[in-house]
């Protein structure tokens, strides 16, 4: 097979051995995201996404293997540089500030932002991606709904101008019209800035149906990779996780 | 009579306040119990009298400069040496304060002697009356600078982006490193801020009051009931706590005679433990 084109390597992941004290929850996992590309990861409970996602933002460290941004090795690099230079979490379960107002909240988003006379035009793109968050500027975030804690969650994330962003599990625990919501928010801001997403989901007919290219990862191994469309059809796939 | 104590209770209460939220904030950002606390503002105080002796500068003009000491000391002693034990919860931070509180003690003593050391200015005495009751001029000046310096704190945490990012490395501090906030910088200037605004303190401590290096054991005993009071971490909570000590303080002098003072501290100490263990309001989003 020839590859169509040489893509631009954004983020690359490479042999990436990782865990919690002495168990290894990651095992030689390696993974690439090209620049404007949308990644999914698939996995059961306990595969080790969450924690993947964790080291690729910085917040946990791996035992071996290396990230490379932007062609710079930032295995060693602060949580904090990295989101001053373009990486953002959506992390699981929204981890919002429940104390803060919403608005603190999308403000502290743009904590890292180097360029503050930018914050205006990102708050104004994120209450008109959701509007909701535009009404209840000055609720506390704890107090929302779990939905609106989402937008809130992908809200803060947009602040920092991100170049890639990793969202994990985006639909857990809401409604399907809550899902569509969110997702085509996610497609609004995917066509209209330029940035990488790397999607984790449970929901495995969502995350293929965004993603261009998908990893399979099983306790900690990744056993599958490919274009979304393939893996889709992979009988193996659409027997574990399809339950087709 | 009663009004002339109510206002003295007042007066002192706003320093007070200001000690106690000091101390409320290092306990409700990062949950230590710094009881080293008392002996900072004292070291703020000592400094103050160096700066007096020497400069024969007016006392009030020395605050910006114990802040400022005491908030560097601050800043370098928690990003160093706090940190380090800062995940072995609170009973070993307890400990480490503890020791730090020693070892400030002993640098006083060093430097300073154990003698009692105060300042003494010229309009020390001035006062000026109302409605009967007499109001020292410096008196009120404490109050008020400590009231300005509590209430700037209160503005600073909730309305800039630096208080927010402290709040929120409170609230969740995962998500605040994913929004790049570097939370040892920003634990580290809770600390110093805590430290300065001890260290300010000190120097309207010794303006009403002449200290030696062991002082700080008695407000160490102030603080924990005013922040204890409000509500642990609550800095409205506190600004009440401390009115509400400077009044107990004003009449049990008044009521049962100075050598009592100490005792009705304690005994108010129990019984808020007992009766009011989560202060006036409780505990709301500082920690
Ligand atoms: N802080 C931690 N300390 C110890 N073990 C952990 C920690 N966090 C996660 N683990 C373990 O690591 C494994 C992988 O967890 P991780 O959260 O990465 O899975 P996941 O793929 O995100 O799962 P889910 O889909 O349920 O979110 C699990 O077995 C989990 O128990
Ligand atoms: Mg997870």
């Amino acid at each position: 097979m020839t590859e169509p084109r040489e893509k631009l390597e954004l983020l690359t992941v490479r042999d990436l051995d990782a865990g919690y004290g002495d168990a290894q929850i990651l095992w030689g996992v390696s993974l690439g995201i090209a620049q404007g590309e949308i990644v999914g990861l698939l996995g059961g409970n306990g595969a080790g996404k969450t924690t993947l996602l964790n080291i690729i933002s910085g917040l946990n460290s791996p035992k071996t293997g290396s990230i490379h941004y932007l062609g710079e090795e930032i295995t060693h690099v602060n949580t904090y540089n990295r989101v001053r230079s373009g990486i953002t979490q959506i992390p699981e379960g929204r981890q919002l500030f429940p104390g803060l107002t919403v608005r603190q909240n999308l403000l502290l988003g743009s904590f890292s932002l180097a360029d503050k006379s930018r914050v205006p035009e990102e708050l104004d793109f994120v209450f008109d991606l959701f509007p909701i968050l535009s009404e209840r500027q000055k609720q506390l975030a704890g107090t929302l709904s779990g939905g609106e804690q989402q937008m809130c969650a992908l809200g803060r994330g947009l602040m920092s101008n991100p170049k890639l962003i990793l969202v994990d599990e985006l639909s857990l625990g809401l409604a399907p019209v809550a899902v569509e919501r969110i997702v085509e928010a996610l497609k609004k801001v995917y066509r209209e800035k330029s940035l990488s997403i790397l999607v984790v989901e449970q929901d495995v007919h969502l995350c293929l149906e965004l993603s261009t290219t998908a990893y399979v990862l099983e306790t900690g191994h990744i056993v599958k990779q490919g274009p979304s469309e393939e893996l889709a059809k992979d009988p193996q796939i659409r027997k574990s996780y399809l339950g087709i | 009579m009663i009004l002339q104590m109510i206002i003295n209770g007042l007066l002192v209460g706003g320093l007070y306040a200001s000690i106690g939220v000091s101390f409320s904030l290092v306990y409700g950002i990062m949950g230590i119990i710094n009881l080293a606390q008392g002996t900072q503002i004292i070291l703020g105080a000592y400094l103050t009298c160096a700066m007096v002796q020497f400069f024969h500068i007016d006392p009030f003009l020395t605050l910006p400069v114990s802040g400022f000491v005491l908030f560097c000391w601050g800043y370098a002693i928690q990003r160093c040496i706090i940190n380090m034990v800062g995940k072995g919860g609170v009973v070993l931070t307890s400990l480490l304060t503890f020791g730090l509180n020693l070892v400030l003690i002993n640098i006083i003593l060093l430097i300073w002697n154990a003698d009692f050391r105060g300042v003494n200015p010229a309009y020390a005495g001035k006062n000026f009356e109302l409605f009967g009751a007499t109001i020292p001029y410096v008196r009120l000046a404490v109050f008020f600078v400590a009231v300005v310096a509590t209430v700037s704190l209160h503005w600073f945490l909730g309305h800039t982006q630096t208080g927010n990012a402290i709040h929120a490395s409170a609230q969740n501090k995962r998500a605040a490193q994913i929004v790049g906030i570097n939370i040892r910088h920003s634990y580290a200037l809770t600390f110093a801020i805590s430290s300065g605004l001890a260290g300010a303190m000190g120097t309207l401590y010794v303006i009403l009051k002449p200290v030696s290096p062991f002082s700080g054991a008695d407000l160490l005993m102030i603080l924990f009931l005013v922040a204890v009071l409000g509500g642990l971490g609550n800095i409205p909570g506190a600004l009440l706590g401390g009115v509400v000590m400077g009044l107990t303080d004003s009449f049990s002098v008044l009521c049962l005679g100075m050598q009592y003072q100490k005792i009705v501290l304690f005994l108010g100490f129990i019984l808020v433990l007992i009766f009011l263990p989560r202060g006036f309001f409780g505990r709301r989003f500082y920690g």
